[in-house]
């Protein structure tokens, strides 16, 4: 039995039918193709599968498909405009932020997030914004280095990507 | 996941009743972060789940002249945003600061924590220290029950098939120092080896504890007031001796889990006497800084 939700992915209108038996994180890799969305423990412990609803960072695979059935949502995809890189995304690759790259889309949608909120974030409030997210390549420093490169970044603070 | 799942958003409490009524294995999930993961490994098998989140009655935080209203859908970040809870359930601020990550947080709910009733529930000392009421309703009544009688064992709370937590209800009564302490391993994303919750009123020319509640999760089946603890420093002066001795006695009440996976009793109850006592003493720094 399918549920029919109406959302807003990556600002495109979505109608359609989903199953309640799968995750938003399955939903959005297998039925939208965007696989940019990770799927790590499966249990909203590593924020792999971290996605933006409503501007919030969630963990997709928290959710039941059919829960974001008038919402906003916000994948790694949602960021790069066509192919020109988000600031934060620039700023992993230049900042060597990036290894395996699967917390990537992740550790960016809750650094975006943050700096939607607050633009001038100490180092303190970056790592509590990234705490919900697990990297076992980098050690976490350049990742932090690249989201403070941001923060001075007059580019960043003119967009406006918040959902 | 199971095949036959189904999933329904309920958008009236009216209409969740209905549906309690008319299916037999359902469930109410709000955020579903303990309760999803639960479905998703197979250890709860409804055939019927009922969305709760948007229900309008279930969300919201309000107040009166007698108490501060928490209704079960407002999530830890709601809560945390919330300038009505810092003023007056800072506690509660606090503890939901606490609670797993950024992303958990913005779909869990306090309604939630408090059915899951999981031994280390971080909003439970909270309110037991708080001395807060549930509300539960089932479409043709309400009853109110106080944490303990709510409480009933791990994961197991008295909640009828077709009831629902309705409001919880933290009575207006003013604290000079408060203070949840959580002791775990890791910063975030963790579950508490002990929750101390502190709630006092000090008296500051004389230097006396007027008034103090001490609740404690993760040390025990389901959280505990430390009686013996809080009738040993009312009235006392403030003194390290007597702080010291207030948090052996609070951990004299706990009934640690012997096979837990996180801490062994005896750590538990070594950690637990350290963490009861810095808790009390940083509700006393916060009773003297408390601005007048």
């Amino acid at each position: 039995m399918s549920n029919y939700i109406k959302c807003w992915i990556n600002e495109q209108l979505v109608e359609t039918l989903v199953s309640p038996n799968i995750t938003v994180a399955q939903f959005l890799r297998e039925q939208m193709g965007l696989t940019g969305v990770k799927i790590g423990c499966d249990r909203g412990e590593c924020g792999a599968c971290t996605i933006l609803v409503e501007g919030k960072a969630v963990n997709a695979c928290l959710l039941m498909a059919p829960m974001i059935n008038g919402c906003k949502i916000v994948t790694i995809e949602g960021l790069s405009e066509n192919t020109v890189l988000h600031p934060l995304q620039k700023a992993f690759v230049e900042h060597g932020a990036v290894q395996c790259g699967y917390c990537t889309p992740g550790m960016i949608l809750s650094a975006n997030a943050l700096l939607n909120k607050k633009a001038n974030p100490s180092v303190n409030e970056i790592k509590d914004a990234l705490s919900g997210n697990i990297c076992r390549c980098t050690g976490y420093t350049k990742i932090i280095k690249a989201i403070e490169s941001c923060i001075e970044d007059k580019n960043f603070h003119e967009r406006d990507d918040s959902a | 996941m199971l095949n036959s799942l189904r999933y329904i958003e309920a958008k009236s409490l009216h209409e969740c009743f209905a549906l309690l009524d008319e299916y037999d294995a359902v469930k109410l999930i709000a955020g579903g972060t303990d309760l999803f993961i639960e479905i998703k490994e197979k250890r709860v098998l409804p055939t019927h789940v009922i969305g709760i989140k948007k229900i309008p009655e279930l969300n919201g935080i309000e107040y009166d002249c007698d108490y501060l209203y928490i209704f079960p859908c407002t999530t830890h970040t709601d809560i945390i945003e919330s300038n009505l809870i810092k003023t007056k359930a800072p506690i509660l601020f606090e503890a939901c600061q606490t609670i797993g990550s950024i992303q958990t947080r913005n779909i869990g709910t306090i309604g939630g924590n408090i059915c899951n009733a999981s031994p280390g529930a971080d909003c439970l000392p909270p309110l037991l220290a708080l001395e807060a009421r549930f509300n539960i309703s089932h479409g043709k009544g309400n009853k109110e029950l106080d944490v303990l009688d709510f409480l009933i064992a791990p994961f197991s709370v008295k909640l009828e098939k077709n009831e629902i937590l309705t409001k919880i209800l933290i009575p207006n009564k003013k604290w000079d120092g408060y203070c949840y302490m959580k002791f775990g391993f890791r910063n975030a994303m963790e579950l508490a080896v002990i929750g101390v919750a502190v709630l006092l009123n000090v008296q500051p020319d004389s230097q006396i504890i007027q008034d103090i509640n001490i609740a404690i999760g993760a040390c025990g089946p389901i959280a505990y007031r430390a009686v013996e603890a809080e009738k040993f420093l009312t009235g006392k002066h403030i003194h390290d001796q007597h702080i010291i001795k207030a948090s052996k006695l609070a951990m004299k009440e706990a009934k640690p889990r012997l096979d837990s996976l996180r801490a062994n009793p005896w750590y538990r109850l070594e950690v637990g006497e350290v963490t009861v006592r810095r808790a009390i003493q940083k509700s006393l720094t916060r009773a003297f800084n408390k601005p007048s």
